[in-house]
């Protein structure tokens, strides 16, 4: 015999964010490097800052994670990068590097 | 990240290998299947900085590359994304081979849409039925359900309770429930996608408990014919999670090992035994209303509380068992928590976590006869569960103004140089949320509350 059943799933609500233009290189740039205050987070982004600051010297580094910046929001994992913060961040820098610890 | 690439800043994101699927799921669900991420072996929380070097330079050529390299998309296409208010219908063969009776099961396990148990075939008729327990209209869309942003109408929460093995009655509780999850302050993306092992329980209030059948005495978390409706009920919630918020187990729902409390969790208050009002009165409803309230814990631990003398023992035992040192008490000397809203990815603060204790009736009965209403014994247990304060300054900066003020409690900061100053763990007594319910001996289940909570009423039909 057959059996009819409606399907559980959801339809979703369809939404794009393109990706941002990749960079031609890193000589020059600023890079952000984002932790969010999990354990060893900062670690890891501070090793790849070491790399590429022995791969392309001249590089700059913009921190961000924590309270470093007055008058802007102390990011975390419970305070994430919301798209206000993000226009800000990209005045500031050109490509970002971050890392979710667990 | 996404938001970042958003803004138009290439990003890359490093995580732990046991993510992969978690990451690509939320950034699937973000509109940006493409999003940069390199895994490392091993989270790195914990870990000597010399072991995450290892981790990280092995991967290091990737992650430069990804700044100058879109990656191939790696998203799978899953679930309906339709765009029409019509829900597919799918022709089961059944016959009765043993492969024949479980065709269903196996129809929906192909696609990941079940929680691993057999569940009840959601025929239109079923589901018809099923819409029955409410006034609501089927396409009306109660939130938009993450990591997977599906739209949760109520025929598709219909459908999934029937899968649970619901009953009409108690399907405004399920729902209820779900209008809980939509609320900002449930901040439900955190407990759908984090790593914490975590699920919702649902607390029941009011008439509606017995109209739905839901126990409320002697092992009414546990298993059981008496138990069907708290497990129904339970089981429906998590299916929604699956099915409708696509929070498949390694893909949105990256637990490290999971708990046995997500297949479910749904129990009301005992309010006939209990000594003091109902939860939902002390938020203000009347007795003859009915309420659901969703919270995302984990946990249990249970308080084997035999040898108390008093109410103070009892106060003491319950107390001595829920905080252990790194785990977050005292954190809200650095503020709230935010909660993220949608693809509008604004941030909400809210409140957290609330600790709910499932206290025996004879537990409360102790207390009540010594004088103590429920607001004493929070008030107690907020006062009496503390945290050393140099512990919650050693765990990270506190945010200060431009002058070195603390931002969120400038008025304790003088106590910083005091190495003996101690803070509560929680930082109001509301956040210890006495739940009397269950049989009257003398245990109480501990929960630890993680992100969020919300209360609302259940539709009267």
């Amino acid at each position: 015999m057959k059996l009819q059943i409606m399907s559980p799933a959801a339809d979703r609500v369809d939404y794009k964010v393109p990706p941002a233009p990749r960079l031609s290189g890193l000589r020059g740039k600023t890079i952000g490097l984002y932790n969010n205050m999990t354990g060893g987070a900062d670690i890891a982004v501070d090793r790849v800052a070491e790399h590429i600051s022995k791969r392309y010297p001249g590089v700059k580094f913009e921190r961000y994670g924590g309270d470093l910046r007055s008058g802007r929001p102390s990011l975390s994992r419970g305070t994430h990068i919301d798209d206000k913060e993000a226009s800000i961040i990209a005045m500031e820098v050109d490509a970002m590097i971050g890392a979710t610890a667990h | 990240m996404v938001a970042i690439e958003k803004a138009g800043v290439p990003a890359v994101a490093i995580t732990a290998r046991s993510f992969a699927r978690a990451w690509q799921s939320c950034v699937d669900g973000w509109g940006q299947p493409s999003a940069s991420f390199v895994t490392i072996p091993h989270g790195t929380t914990g870990q000597q900085a010399d072991f995450i070097h290892r981790m990280v330079d092995e991967q290091i050529d990737e992650i430069i590359q990804r700044l100058t390299e879109i990656p191939a998309s790696t998203a799978t296409a899953r679930g309906s994304r339709n765009g029409s208010n019509i829900t597919e219908l799918f022709d089961i063969e059944m016959d009765e081979t043993p492969e024949g009776l479980d065709a269903v099961n196996r129809f929906l396990a192909g696609r990941d849409w079940s929680d691993g148990i057999p569940v009840i075939p959601p025929t239109p008729v079923a589901v018809e039925r099923m819409m029955k327990g409410t006034k609501r209209p089927p396409q009306d869309v109660l939130m938009v359900m993450e990591p997977g942003f599906g739209l949760a109408t109520v025929e598709k929460i219909a459908i999934n309770a029937v899968m649970a093995g619901c009953r009409p009655e108690q399907f405004p509780v399920l729902l209820a429930a779900i209008d809980c999850l939509a609320k900002p302050e449930m901040n439900h993306r955190d407990m759908q996608v984090s790593g914490h092992t975590e699920a919702p329980i649902i607390l029941v209030n009011g008439p509606i408990a017995k109209k739905a059948g839901i126990n409320f005495g002697t092992t009414a978390m546990g298993p059981g014919v008496i138990n069907s409706a708290n497990t129904a009920i339970g089981r429906a919630l998590r299916l929604c999670l699956i099915n409708i918020g696509y929070c498949n187990a390694g893909a949105g729902d990256p637990n490290f090992v999971g708990l046995p409390t997500k297949f479910g969790m749904c129990i009301a208050e005992n309010e006939e035994v209990s000594p003091w009002q109902p939860y939902h009165m002390d938020l203000g409803y009347k007795r003859e209303d009915s309420t659901v309230t969703v919270v995302t814990v984990t946990g249990p631990t249970t308080i084997i509380d035999p040898r108390s003398k008093n109410h103070e023992d009892t106060l003491n035992n319950i107390g001595s068992m829920m905080f252990y040192p790194n785990a977050g008490a005292g954190n809200w000397l650095k503020g709230w928590d935010s909660a993220q809203i949608g693809h509008t990815n604004k941030r909400m603060p809210y409140q957290g976590p609330y600790h709910p204790i499932i206290l025996s009736p004879s537990r409360a009965v102790i207390m009540a006869e010594a004088g103590m209403s429920k607001k004493d014994a929070q008030e107690w247990l907020h006062q009496n569960c503390r945290v050393s304060l140099n512990s919650v300054l050693s765990k990270g900066a506190i945010p200060t103004d431009a002058e070195g003020k603390w931002v969120h409690h400038p008025e304790l900061q003088h106590l910083s140089v005091d190495p003996e100053a101690t803070i509560p763990a929680l930082e109001s007594p509301e956040q210890y949320l006495l739940f009397v319910t269950g049989g009257s001996t003398h245990y109480a289940n501990f929960f630890y509350g993680t992100y969020g909570i919300a209360t609302t009423p259940v539709e009267v039909i």
